[in-house]
C-alpha cells in the first residue's frame, strides 16, 4: 500500500475519531441540556399549575368571603336553619359572577354537620376528615382535591366564626379542576390532561389527541419526552400533582406540538454531520492530492534510482525543489551523475582496453609479418578472427593475446638466433660482395678501356668506308677489331678472337692488339707481321691462350687486299649491289696465333672492285643460339649479307647485328659478337688530298708571333674535324703555356724558338710544347683563389689553371735539356659534354 | 670630375682578340681613361672572339682601380667561349655581367 494512501487513511481515521469525540460530547451536552430543560419544563409546569391552582382557589376564596360576610348566612348557620341557609346561599349564589351553578358549596356547622350542600356532583363529602380538621382548626385550606376516582376538584375550605361565640363553621367551595386545566392548556399553548394515580383520565382538553398519543406514563414521577403522533412531534411534560392533603393524586400532562423545533434540530444535526463528513472527506482527499503532488518528484527520482539499479541512466531527475524531497532528488541526481560518470569511465576503460587490444593485436600482426611465412600463419591462426564483433569476452582476448605474444616472442627469439647466424654469414658475404663490387667496378673500367682502344673514328679517306662493332658477352671480351692507316694509301685492318672469355681473354686481346699495331706500322707484309706477332705471343704464353685472326692491308689506289687468315672464320666478300653474290675468302692461311713459335703464315691476295665490301666477323655471330638452341649458322649470315649488299659499311653491319639479335629471341649471348665491314669506294673517290693529321710549328720568342701560330693550329684542327669547343680549348691552353715560355724561358733574351707539335687520331688531340729555355715546370704553379674578391684577387696564375681545367691531361717532362709540356684532349668527350 | 657619378658609364669596346699580344695596348687605353677620372665603365665584349688570361688580367686590374676609386666595372655581351673563360677563372662572381650594353647601362 502506498505511503500516501496510508497517511490518508490514518488522517481519515483521525478525522473520524475527532468527529466521534465531538459528536459524543455534543450528545452528552445535549442530554445535560435536555435534562435541564426537562427540569425547567417540569418546574415551570409545576409552578404554572400551582399558580393557576392558587389563582383559581383564590377566586374560590373570594366567593367564600362573599358568603361568609353575609350575616344572615352566619345566623342561619348558627341556628342551624337549613332552610334559611339554603335560601340565603341561593340568593348569594345568584349574585356570583359565574352564576350559581359554577361551584359546589358545602357548609358545615360547628358540629361538623352538613348544613348545606349545593351543586355537589360528587357522591361523598368534598373534603376528607383530615382536611376538615385543619379547616375547623381555623386554617383556610386551598388546593386540589380528588373527591372520588377520576374527579379532581379545586377546593376552598373557609372557616368562619359564628356570631356571639357560636362556634366555628366551615364553608367549602369547590369547582371542577377542568377549568383550571383548560386555563393551563391555554397558557402552555397545547393540550393538557390530568391523570389519576391509577391512570384514569381525570380531565383532558383534547381527548382525540390524547387518545392518539396513547401515553403510558408514570404519574408519580416527572417525565419529559417527545412522542411522534401522525408525523408530528409533540413534547410531553408530565408532573405529579398533590391535593390539599399533600399526597400525590395524579399527574398533569401537557402535550405541545414541537414539530418545528424538533425538525429544525434534526436538520441542524444532519447538516452538521453531513458537513463534518464532507469536510473530512475533502480533507482526506486534499491531503492525498497534496501528498501525491509532493511525492510525485520523489517517485520520479525513485524511477531514476531503479533505472540506475538496472544500469539504465536515461531517466533524469526533475528540477530541484527546496525541501527534503528536493534534497533527496539532488542526492539522487548527484548519485546518478556519479553513476553515469562511473559508467562512462567504465565504458571508456573498456574502449581503451579494446583499443589497446586492437593496437597490441595489430602490432602482433605486424610483428608476425616480420617472421617466416609458416610461423606467421600459425601466429595469425592463434590470433583468431580479426573482427571485433567476434571477440566477445575481453578477458579471453587478453589471455589469447598474451598467449600469442609468448608464442611470438619464442618464434622471434628462434628467428633472431637464425638471423644472427645469417648475419654472420651475410657479413662475410658482404665483405665478399664489396670485393666483388670492387672487381666489378674494375671490370667496368676495363670495359670502358677496352671500348676506348677500339677505333671509333673513320679513316678520313673517301676511298674507303669502314664500320666495326663489338658486343662482349661479359664485361670485357676477347674479340677485337682494328683499322688504321699505315701510310696515306694503305689501310691496315684486323679482326681477332682470343680463346676464352672475360678478363684473361681481354688482357690477351689488349696485348695482341698493341703488338699487332706496333708491328704493322713497320712490317708492311701481313704474313711477316703475323709471324712476328705469333713469335712474340707464343714465346711467353703460359696460359696457353691463343688467338685466331684475319689481318690484312688494303691498297687504296688499287683496291688490292693482302691478308693472312690465322685460323679464323673466313671473311665474306660482298658484291656491289643488293642480291649480289656473297663469297667467302679461302680459309687457310695458317694456324691460330700464339700456339706454335716460328710458324710461317701464308699470305693471300685479291682485289676489291669499287663498291665491293669485305665483311669480317667472329664465330660469336654464326654460333649464336636462339632460345631453342638452334645455331645461327653461315647460311643466315650469307642471306643477311646478300640482303644488305647495297648498303654502306655501317648499314651492312647493323643489318647483320639486327638479324642476329632478332634470331636470338632473348636468348643470352654466349660469345662476343664482333664484325667489321670495309667498303671500297674505288681510287677515284680519293682524288682530293687527304688531310694530314700532324702539325709541327716553330714559333719565335715574341708574343706577336703567337697569334699566327694559333691560327694555323685552329685551321689544322678544323681540317681534322675536331669540334669547335675542343679547338677553342686547345688554342687557349697552348696560348697560355706558350705565352709563359716566351715571357720567362729566356730571361737573357735573344732569338729563340719553341716547337709546337699537334697530332690528331681517333678523337685524341695531342699537343706538345718544347723549348730549350730555363727548366720550369708550369704545373708547380698554384691555382689562384677563384673565390677571392676583386681587391684580393691576384693578377697572375690563371693561364696554367686554364690549361689544367680545359685539357684532359697535362704533363711536363724535362729531358735532353729541353722542357716538354704534353697536352691531351679528347675531342669527342667534349662534344658529348657540350 | 665632380659630376661623374651622374653621367652614363663609359662604354669601351675591345677588339676581337684579347691575348698577350694585344692586351697591353688595351690596358694602356683603359688606364688612361681611369686616370682621366672615369669611374664607371662598361666593357662591351660583343666583338671579342678570343680572350686569354692576359685579357682577363687587364679586366681585373681595371676593375681593381675602379673599385678603389669608388666606381664600377660591368661586362656586357660575352660570347659563349669568353663566358666559359670567365667561369673557369671565377671572374663571373667578380663583375656584373649583362647580355647587352643597353642592359648594362639600364642597370646603371
Amino acid at each position: 500500500m502506498l505511503l500516501r494512501t496510508r497517511i490518508s487513511l490514518i488522517v481519515g481515521a483521525g478525522f473520524a475519531l475527532v468527529a466521534a469525540c465531538i459528536g459524543g460530547t455534543a450528545y452528552l451536552h445535549d442530554r445535560v441540556a435536555e435534562a435541564r430543560i426537562a427540569e425547567i419544563a417540569i418546574s415551570g409546569q409545576t409552578n404554572l399549575w400551582r399558580e393557576i391552582v392558587a389563582v383559581r382557589t383564590a377566586g374560590l376564596g373570594n366567593i367564600a368571603e362573599i358568603f361568609v360576610r353575609v350575616p344572615a348566612l352566619r345566623q342561619a348557620v348558627a341556628r342551624g336553619d337549613r332552610e334559611a341557609l339554603g335560601r340565603i346561599v341561593d340568593e348569594v349564589s345568584l349574585g356570583l359572577e359565574d352564576g350559581p351553578q359554577a361551584q359546589m358549596i358545602e357548609i358545615l356547622g360547628p358540629d361538623r354537620d352538613m348544613l348545606h350542600i349545593a351543586n355537589r356532583t360528587v357522591p361523598g363529602m368534598i373534603l376528607d376528615a383530615g382536611t376538615l380538621d385543619r379547616a375547623f382548626a381555623g386554617e383556610e385550606v386551598r388546593g386540589l382535591r380528588q373527591a372520588e376516582a377520576g374527579a379532581l376538584l379545586l377546593v376552598e375550605a373557609r372557616p368562619f366564626e359564628l356570631d356571639n361565640g357560636g362556634g366555628r363553621a366551615v364553608l367549602v367551595v369547590a369547582r371542577d379542576a377542568r377549568l383550571a386545566l383548560e386555563r393551563f392548556a391555554s397558557r402552555v399553548g397545547g393540550s393538557a390532561a390530568l391523570v389519576t394515580l391509577r391512570g384514569r383520565l381525570a380531565a383532558v382538553t383534547n381527548e382525540q389527541l390524547w387518545k392518539a398519543a396513547a401515553l403510558t406514563l408514570s404519574p408519580r414521577r416527572p417525565v419529559v419526552e417527545n412522542v411522534e403522533i401522525d408525523d408530528r412531534t409533540y413534547s410531553v411534560v408530565s408532573v405529579p400533582i398533590r391535593d390539599v392533603t399533600g399526597g400525590t393524586v395524579g399527574a398533569l400532562t401537557a402535550l405541545k406540538d414541537a414539530t418545528e423545533s424538533a425538525s429544525a434540530t434534526r436538520r441542524l444535526r444532519q447538516t452538521a454531520a453531513a458537513s463534518a463528513l464532507l469536510l473530512s472527506l475533502a480533507g482526506v482527499l486534499g491531503l492525498n492530492l497534496y501528498l501525491w503532488r509532493s511525492f510525485r518528484p520523489l517517485e520520479a527520482a525513485l524511477d531514476v534510482l531503479q533505472g540506475l539499479a538496472r544500469r539504465d541512466g536515461t531517466a533524469a531527475p526533475e528540477e530541484t525543489r527546496r525541501d527534503e524531497i528536493g534534497r533527496v532528488i539532488d542526492a539522487i541526481a548527484a548519485f546518478r551523475s556519479n553513476a553515469q560518470e562511473l559508467a562512462e569511465t567504465r565504458r571508456q576503460r573498456v574502449r581503451v582496453r579494446l583499443r589497446q587490444e586492437e593496437v597490441i593485436r595489430r602490432e602482433l600482426e605486424g610483428l608476425a609479418d616480420s617472421i617466416d611465412r609458416d610461423d606467421r600463419d600459425e601466429v595469425l591462426a592463434l590470433l583468431g578472427p580479426t573482427e571485433a564483433a567476434d571477440r566477445t569476452v575481453a578477458d579471453d582476448q587478453l589471455r589469447r593475446l598474451a598467449r600469442v605474444m609468448r608464442d611470438l616472442s619464442r618464434r622471434i627469439a628462434e628467428q633472431h638466433a637464425k638471423l644472427s647466424t645469417m648475419v654472420v654469414e651475410l657479413r662475410d658475404a658482404l665483405v665478399n660482395k664489396t670485393k666483388l663490387i670492387g672487381i666489378q667496378q674494375e671490370l667496368e673500367i676495363a670495359r670502358q678501356v677496352q671500348r676506348a682502344i677500339l677505333p671509333k673514328g673513320v679513316p678520313d679517306d673517301a676511298r674507303i668506308g669502314v664500320h666495326g662493332h663489338m658486343t662482349p658477352a661479359q664485361e670485357v671480351g676477347g674479340d677485337f677489331y682494328d683499322y688504321f692507316m699505315i701510310d696515306p694509301d694503305t689501310l691496315g685492318f684486323v679482326i681477332a678472337d682470343v680463346s676464352g672469355k672475360g678478363v684473361p681473354a681481354a688482357l690477351f686481346m689488349a696485348i695482341t692488339r698493341t703488338l699487332l699495331k706496333t708491328t704493322a706500322l713497320f712490317e708492311r707484309s701481313p704474313s711477316g707481321c703475323v709471324r712476328r706477332l705469333n713469335d712474340l705471343l707464343a714465346a711467353e704464353n703460359e696460359q696457353m691462350l691463343f688467338v685466331t685472326l684475319v689481318y690484312g692491308i688494303l691498297d687504296l689506289p688499287s683496291g688490292r687486299v693482302t691478308y693472312v687468315n690465322a685460323g679464323h672464320n673466313p671473311p665474306y666478300r660482298v658484291g656491289t649491289g643488293e642480291g649480289d653474290r656473297v663469297t667467302p675468302l679461302p680459309a687457310y692461311g695458317g694456324m691460330a696465333i700464339a700456339v706454335v713459335e716460328g710458324f710461317n703464315y701464308t699470305e693471300q691476295t685479291f682485289t676489291l672492285t669499287p663498291g665491293e665490301t669485305l665483311f669480317l666477323y667472329t664465330d660469336g655471330i654464326t654460333e649464336s643460339f636462339d632460345i631453342d638452341d638452334q645455331p645461327f649458322g653461315n647460311e643466315r649470315l650469307v642471306a643477311l649479307l646478300e640482303a644488305g649488299a647495297g648498303a654502306d659499311a655501317r648499314g651492312l653491319t647493323e643489318n647483320v647485328l639486327d638479324g642476329v639479335h632478332a634470331f636470338e629471341r632473348g636468348a643470352p649471348q654466349a660469345d662476343d659478337i664482333t664484325c667489321l665491314a670495309l667498303r671500297y669506294h674505288g681510287a677515284a673517290a680519293g682524288r682530293e688530298e687527304a688531310p694530314t693529321n700532324r702539325l709541327e710549328l716553330r714559333v719565335a720568342n715574341r708574343l706577336e708571333a703567337l697569334a699566327p701560330a694559333l691560327e694555323q693550329i685552329e685551321e689544322f684542327c678544323a681540317e681534322n674535324g675536331v669540334p669547335m669547343r675542343a679547338i677553342q680549348h686547345v688554342t687557349l691552353a697552348l696560348d697560355e703555356l706558350a705565352t709563359n715560355i716566351i715571357s720567362y724561358a729566356w730571361p737573357a733574351g735573344g732569338d729563340h724558338a719553341l716547337t709546337l707539335t699537334l697530332t690528331y687520331s681517333s678523337g685524341l688531340l695531342v699537343a706538345e710544347l718544347e723549348d730549350d729555355g730555363v727548366p720550369f715546370n708550369p704545373l708547380t704553379l698554384e691555382t689562384p683563389d677563384l673565390d677571392a674578391s676583386v681587391e684580393d684577387r691576384q693578377v697572375g696564375g690563371l693561364g696554367v689553371h686554364f690549361a689544367r681545367t680545359l685539357m684532359d691531361d697535362v704533363r711536363y717532362e724535362h729531358r735532353q735539356a729541353r722542357n716538354h709540356s704534353i697536352l691531351h684532349k679528347f675531342a669527342d668527350k667534349d662534344r658529348a659534354r657540350g | 670630375m665632380a659630376d661623374d657619378a651622374t653621367r652614363s658609364p663609359l662604354v669601351v669596346t675591345p677588339a676581337s682578340r684579347l691575348d698577350s699580344a694585344s692586351s697591353p695596348a688595351f690596358e694602356q687605353e683603359l688606364a688612361a681613361r681611369v686616370a682621366e677620372g672615369v669611374t664607371r665603365v662598361v666593357l662591351d665584349f660583343s666583338q671579342v672572339a678570343y680572350i686569354s688570361s692576359a685579357g682577363l688580367r687587364v679586366v681585373l686590374v681595371t676593375g681593381k682601380k675602379l673599385k678603389a676609386a669608388g666606381g664600377t666595372l660591368a661586362l656586357a655581351g660575352l660570347k659563349d667561349n669568353c663566358l666559359e673563360v670567365f667561369e673557369i677563372s671565377g671572374f663571373v662572381a667578380l663583375f656584373p655581367l649583362f647580355g647587352t650594353v643597353e642592359e648594362a647601362l639600364a642597370a646603371g
